[in-house]
């Protein structure tokens, strides 16, 4: 057993731990410059880069140095250079809410793009109310989270109950399903409430029978062994399943399907929309919704230059719904501060202005639809009922508002 | 239908023991707590997915996840835990805890934290026995953790390895005085619970087909579960705790939905460490409190 | 200083109780690796007297009144297990609370609580200085000579007529305590809750923070709570490697000075007379 003479040891240590420290600190020079500077008008960005979503968050970090050069090779905006400030929250709302405040009183940037997960959400919004700087998620959606934080807070996407109204005729038109089983996660909040509400009154809604409503097949996010729901969904002789989950959850349980040889069609929301499902059980077909897919006609060109960006910054897989809504998010800040001359060094003013720009929105350009936002903070806009099977999504109709 | 989840249960079971055995290891032995397993299993599962994808036979696959599993355990071994003050429980224990950190670090930047997917194999499909199925993967976790307890009693009792392995986990002090190869015991117990973890791994990415990041802390929670439940110094009390604990989760998830089982399995676990901290086969209480 | 700079401050402050938690347990040689489920009994009954209307700084105090008495009823079994067992005990522990906020229908389950009135900084530094002076002045008392006696040789101690089983029950009790009030500044801080923020991360990291800091002195902790909570902040060009960073700070530190930075017996005084005869 060695032992050290306590100085010495100290020593060491302070010594190796300045090094780390000074390393550490060089690799971070934040530009704590003011938001418009005469050169720069910068814009803010929470993503989960690392953490359970980490391919969201890098696809999201491609896409915004697609934007910023998009925006800068197109003039700047009023002849200034588009400065987009990153930071990564590991999709954890204690870093988001951090991170807000970060953003907004030492960056100072003018306007917030993020945070991804609805958790984050629910603690970043509040601090974007506090702080009084607009902020837009891209993919939060929970029931119910930006209206609980008005007027700052803003979502770019389409309320999950929406999505399922849509999903569930065209479900029913291709497979002319009748009984539906339920399964969800029920250690998730987004699948909790898909699982216990959401589906259930769609579903009535529209006329289906739930074979297991006292019973649902539940999951946790990070269980293992889903034989024993996929056998209970088996036994049960539905002829579809309704499925309440993030699709890192819903792929697992489509394996476990699959290796019982089951074909069942799922549907849900949203938050099934992923490269990843696709390679879960590709026999299997998954019916969902999107603003957004890769195919989509009217944004041909977008997805083009995405794919080439995501090479470049060897990002793997393909542009999702939740990048060409956070471009969506980018573009409606830049025309806000644009149309209103919001680059001037008055940061109050701008952030005003854009929240109240965000607040009219009606009928603005986004990649696939025009988009209003909705006195709830929720957007309203056109989205597609897609279909996912053997490796891709394809689209079954477009939904208008 | 209970007899399929029965078995299911059994099986999955199977692949606990194994990893309770990789922990069982380190703490009958050294007292340790090694919580960097469950980041050498996901790196068994992860290097073993890549083989397969490689077109390696499956032989060389599960000695390549067994060796990632081994060859890491003993960079923890050289670089942490040799340098580490033995006695002090915190320490060892948080030593591994900033290897996993580093690993699981590591794993993410390489595999990324989505799910990966195996490839569809003739080992995962279902055998037909009757009333229930199983697959061949199934039975060959079961079986390899009945044959390497076997193995590893055998060692331990009836080699000079294993006697210096026992003279340690009674007396490590005493065991440097009187000459035995201490350092060479340490090695070898990181060493082969190391490639315990790293074929549980890859056992079990391909039962179920698919490995993720975040079966780590399932599998840890897991392991240590039915490490404790069968007794930690009793190898096999592993092989029997992990098949029960394999039942209740499957059995708990089935009839009482995902988290009242977990509440079910962690209250029985916490209950159980209070209640008889030796477990079902471990020895008689005394040595559990003079252990540590 | 900036809001940032403030929430900052207030997430050293939690990590600075939850460090101190686990500090009081460990003085009696019990490793209490449950610090996030104290935390989350802490952060639920706090959060739920506020939503009920009752005023924070009473809310925090329920909550640290709550998991007190969590930390005494478990306190009890816990005696009949040391060491690693133990905490592998509290470690379950923590688990089962974990699980029992996802099954509780009042709790919002998996939704979690939101919509929890934030609470002004100022109160979370006074909230914190108090129960930090309480905790010091205690360190500076007779009772912790017991404690000390405990901690160096149990059986002595219990041999020379001392109640070992008064003390270290009445230290599981503080442990709780003090991790209920940073689940309540948590709660109240952050506005939301939900289960899967009393990860065992949170638990382990405690534990992190008194072994980095020193287990052997009160400022062990804080100085450890300090230093993990900002480092990460600074580390922030390292982005996606920012755990693998920690990882080896921390396995350097636990190999070259595993008492921690503060050493025994370490006097703020001394360490900062110790440095300036060092300069001079």
């Amino acid at each position: 057993m060695k032992t050290r003479k306590p100085r010495q040891s100290m020593v060491a240590l302070f010594g190796v731990v300045t090094v780390l420290s000074l390393v550490a600190t060089g690799c971070s020079a934040t530009d704590a410059t003011g938001g418009t500077d005469g050169e720069t008008v910068k814009l803010g960005a929470i993503l989960p880069i690392t953490g359970p979503v980490s391919e969201w968050g890098e696809s999201n970090g491609a896409i915004l140095k697609m934007l910023q050069s998009d925006v800068n090779a197109d003039g700047g905006i009023n002849g200034k250079q588009l400065e987009i400030v990153i930071y990564d929250s590991g999709a954890k709302g204690v870093e988001a809410g951090n991170l807000v405040r970060k953003l907004a009183s030492e960056d100072n940037v003018l306007a917030i793009m993020g945070p991804f997960t609805s958790s984050e959400a629910e603690v970043a919004f509040p601090v974007a109310n506090q702080m009084k700087i607009p902020m837009t998620s891209q993919a939060s959606s929970k029931p119910g989270v930006a209206e609980a934080n008005r007027p700052w807070a803003f979502r770019n996407t389409v309320d999950e109950s929406i999505y399922l109204k849509a999903v569930v005729p065209a479900m029913v038109e291709a497979t002319g399903a009748k009984d539906i089983t339920i399964a969800y996660d029920s250690a998730d909040a987004v699948g909790s409430s898909l699982g216990t509400k959401i589906l259930p009154s769609v579903l009535e809604g529209a006329g289906l029978k739930v074979v297991n409503p006292d019973n649902p097949v539940t999951f946790g996010t990070t269980d293992i062994d889903l034989k024993a729901q996929a056998g209970t969904i088996a036994s049960g002789g539905a002829d579809a399943v309704g499925v309440g989950a993030f699709y890192n959850g819903a792929a697992k349980l489509l394996r476990a399907m699959d290796q019982q040889g089951l074909k069942t069609p799922i549907f849900g929301g949203s938050t099934l929309v992923s490269a990843n499902i696709l390679e879960a059980a590709p026999d299997i077909p998954i019916f969902s919704a999107g603003t957004y897919y890769p195919g989509v006609e009217s944004a041909e060109d977008w997805t083009k230059r995405a794919v080439e960006v995501f090479a470049a910054e060897k990002v793997p897989g393909a542009p999702t719904m939740f990048d060409s809504q956070l471009y969506e998010i980018g573009l409606m800040y830049v025309e806000a501060i644009r149309a209103e001359n919001l680059d001037k060094e008055d940061l109050v003013a701008a952030r005003e202005g854009i929240r109240d720009f965000m607040t009219n929105l009606k009928g603005f350009d986004g990649l696939t639809s025009k988009i209003s936002m909705k006195e709830s903070g929720d957007a309203s806009r056109d989205f597609f009922v897609i279909r996912g099977e053997d490796g891709a999504w394809s689209e079954l109709k477009k939904v208008s508002p | 239908m209970l007899l399929q989840l029965i078995v299911n249960g059994l099986l999955l079971g199977g692949i606990y023991a194994l990893v309770a055995l990789a922990f069982s290891l380190n703490m009958g032995i050294l007292g340790v707590l090694n919580l960097a397993t469950p980041q050498i299993f996901l790196f068994g599962a992860l290097v073993g997915l890549d083989l397969l994808n490689g077109q390696v036979p499956f032989v060389f696959v599960l000695l390549g996840s067994m060796a990632i599993g081994g060859v890491l355990a003993l960079i923890l071994e050289l670089v942490g835990y040799r340098f580490v003050d033995k006695s002090d429980i915190v320490v060892t224990l948080l030593t591994t805890v900033a290897f996993g950190l580093v690993l699981e670090n590591i794993a993410e930047r390489v595999w990324g934290s989505q799910a990966q997917f195996f490839p569809k194999s003739d080992l995962a499909s279902r055998i037909d026995l009757g009333p229930v199925n199983v697959s061949a993967v199934q039975l060959l976790g079961i079986g390899l953790a009945i044959v390497l307890v076997a193995g590893l009693a055998a060692t331990v009792n009836r080699t000079a390895l294993g006697r210096s392995l026992r003279a340690v986990a009674q007396n490590r002090d005493a065991a440097v005085i009187l000459g035995l190869r201490v350092r060479r015991a340490e090695v070898a117990t990181f060493l082969i619970s190391g490639v315990l973890a790293g074929g549980a791994g890859l056992l079990l990415g391909l039962n179920y087909g698919v490995i993720s990041l975040d079966f780590g802390i399932t599998i840890g929670i897991s392991g240590i579960a039915a490490m404790i439940l069968g007794g930690v110094d009793n190898l096999w009390g592993a092989v029997v705790a992990g098949p029960l604990l394999g039942l209740a989760t499957v059995l708990g998830t089935s009839y009482l939905g995902a988290n009242y089982n977990n509440l079910l399995v962690f209250g029985l676990l916490a209950v159980a460490l209070v209640v008889r901290p030796q477990g079902l086969l471990g020895k008689t209480s005394h040595h559990v409190y003079r252990r540590v | 200083m900036s809001i940032y700079q403030v929430g900052l401050l207030v997430q050293v402050c939690i990590n600075i109780l939850l460090g101190m938690s686990v500090y009081v347990a460990l003085s009696t040689r019990q490793l209490n690796l449950g610090a996030a489920g104290f935390m989350a009994v802490g952060a639920y009954t706090a959060a739920l007297a506020s939503l009920a209307g009752i005023p924070i700084s009473a809310s925090l105090f329920l909550g640290m009144l709550a998991t007190m008495v969590v930390g005494l009823l478990i306190g009890l079994p816990a005696l009949r297990v040391s060491g690693i067992y133990l905490a592998m005990a509290t470690f379950a522990f923590g688990l089962v609370v974990e699980s029992i906020f996802l099954v509780l229908p009042f709790a919002g389950q998996a939704r979690g609580l939101a919509g929890i009135p934030p609470v002004e900084p100022i109160v979370v530094f006074a909230w914190t200085a108090i129960a930090l002076g309480g905790v010091f002045l205690l360190t500076r008392s007779q009772f912790w000579l017991r404690v000390r006696s405990i901690h160096d040789d149990e059986f002595a101690a219990s041999m020379s007529g001392l109640n070992v089983t008064t003390v270290k029950i009445s230290m599981f009790g503080l442990s709780g305590a003090l991790a209920g009030l940073a689940g309540g500044v948590y709660a109240h801080w952050f506005v939301y809750v939900e289960p899967s923020a009393f990860s065992v991360e949170v638990s382990i990291f405690a534990a992190l923070y008194v072994i980095f800091g020193g287990s052997r002195s009160f400022w062990g902790p804080v100085v450890g709570a300090t230093i993990l909570t900002l480092l990460p902040e600074y580390a922030r060009g390292l982005d996606a490697w920012r755990p693998a960073f920690i990882g080896v700070v921390l396995l350097v530190m636990l190999i070259l000075r595993p008492s921690g930075l503060i050493g025994r017996g370490t006097s703020l005084r001394s360490l900062l007379a110790r440095r300036v005869r060092r300069s001079s």
